[in-house]
């Protein structure tokens, strides 16, 4: 069974949507959004802060908590993980996973300190790849803007290693271009990775959802703008997915 | 009418998903840290987080392990969600052996995934973590207990490494399937229940099961 997850970007309060993870636009309040995909069975919800920072973090947390109290499906949280404390805020708000990127990338140990306290399931490799040509790319950071210098497949790799229990791919590349999913990407992780591989950046159409999930080792793909946008919605979109023949729940 | 719920909190991982679902059911939630507050329980609802061996011993720790123990005993209403419903069983070999309540006999192993298995069944990863349709067994009817609201075929929210075997047919009341590994979605012997599924994860059908548990009880 495949998912659909909606990806949830908020700069200070308000969802909003990036192309190439840059030149963001408002889209508004994000909470009516989280329960509209939620009642129209949606599979999960990805909640990113974009901004990252450690200042208002109480607005983020009420926001998380007041969206869990209402949406009764998992809830992943991201952007400005640091440290356990960090992780354990969110998982106290009402979060069943944190994704963590930046942190993780400076200091790999904290994957394995959160997957040992919180357990493996609960944590979620955010990796934001960018192509270098020739079946190559780089793990990015700092919401795609900076190059850890580090292959994105080895660094993959040694977060499985470490505990990560899940692993978001956006693609820097085509992220809200509507451009496709980055399939030569896609397919290089899922030959690899053990865990559950979530796929985002660059849905145009549900043809590319079709060919992406029909990948055996692709387990969900993350939509944004499509849905933000209302250029379709998670009924029409799961009903496209299934009368393609990708096995997703009703 | 209301359902009185305390919910055990032995301070690992979030039960407020938990608690908030059940709210959303109708049910009126006290959390439980302290065994007197187990022994004054009606229904108590037990939501494991994390491995079998550090939910045991935080239970221990903290006294509940005995309380909930005698709980049962008496007869009194339990729902045990992930590794609240393994830890109904004799034994789990998570990280080794470990001692369950031996409410439910029968055993708690590491699910092997597809690839790694002789017989070509099982999930494709481990571990699973995905919505799964639970089905009806033919040894039980589900238009009494727990699942009067659901039907065969509804989708639950999984997220495991480690699969339960009942020992007794009967008590296993769900099952859900893997690539034709048929693993046990959830486990009844009488005012004993558990779920592998995570109900308060689960949506509108969550809602449904949560509902039926209360009924079943009250």
């Amino acid at each position: 069974m495949k998912r659909v997850i909606a990806r949830i970007d908020v700069k200070n309060d308000q969802l909003i949507k990036t192309v190439q993870l840059e030149g963001l636009r408002v889209v508004g309040e994000p909470r009516p959004r989280m329960l509209q995909y939620y009642e129209q069975g949606i599979d999960e919800l990805i909640y990113m802060d974009i901004v990252a920072s450690l200042y208002g973090r109480n607005s983020l947390f009420e926001l998380i908590s007041s969206a869990a109290q209402s949406c009764f499906i998992p809830l992943t949280v991201g952007g400005g993980i640091r440290s356990i404390d960090d992780a354990s805020q969110a998982l106290d708000a009402g979060a069943d996973k944190v994704a963590v990127n930046t942190a993780a990338l400076q200091q790999p140990k904290l994957i394995s300190e959160l997957a040992k306290i919180f357990g493996s399931q609960a944590v979620v490799l955010s990796l934001e790849a960018k192509s270098l040509g020739q079946n190559k790319w780089h793990a990015y950071y700092d919401n795609g803007r900076e190059d850890s210098g580090r292959d994105a497949i080895d660094w993959l790799k040694q977060a499985c290693d470490l505990g990560a229990g899940e692993v978001l791919v956006t693609s820097v590349d085509r992220e809200g271009t509507r451009k496709g999913f980055d399939n030569d990407l896609m397919a290089a992780i899922s030959e690899v990775c053990p865990i559950p591989v979530i796929c985002s950046g660059g849905y145009g159409q549900v043809e590319h959802a079709v060919d992406v999930l029909s990948m055996p080792g692709i387990d969900a793909i993350a939509v944004a703008d499509c849905l933000h946008f209302e250029r379709t919605d998670v009924v029409s979109l799961k009903n496209h997915l299934s009368a393609s023949g990708i096995e997703i729940r009703p | 009418m209301t359902t009185n719920i305390t919910l055990i909190n032995c301070g690992i991982g979030n039960i407020k998903s938990v608690e908030w679902a059940l709210r959303a059911a109708g049910a009126d939630v006290v959390r439980a840290t302290l065994p007197q507050q187990v022994r004054d329980a009606g229904i108590i609802i037990f939501p494991g987080v994390g491995s079998f061996e550090g939910v045991t011993s935080r239970l221990h720790e903290n006294g509940l392990y005995q309380a909930i123990l005698d709980h049962i005993a008496k007869g009194n209403p339990y729902l045990g969600i992930c590794v609240g419903m393994q830890i109904l069983f004799d034994f789990s070999f998570e990280f080794g052996t470990h001692k369950g309540f031996g409410t439910v006999p029968g055993v708690v192993e590491l699910m092997e995934k597809r690839s790694s298995s002789s017989t070509n069944i099982g999930p494709d990863k481990v571990p699973f973590v995905n919505w799964s349709p639970i089905l009806q067994p033919d040894t039980n009817d589900w238009s009494q207990g727990p699942f009067r609201h659901c039907s065969s075929g509804d989708h639950f929210y999984f997220v495991h490494s480690m699969k339960s075997k009942p020992d007794i047919a009967d008590h296993n009341v769900a099952v859900t399937d893997y690539n034709g590994l048929h693993v046990c979605a959830a486990v009844r012997n009488n005012n004993v229940i558990g779920t592998q599924f995570h109900p308060e994860k689960s949506a509108q059908n969550g809602n449904n099961f949560f509902r039926g548990f209360f009924e079943t009880f009250s």
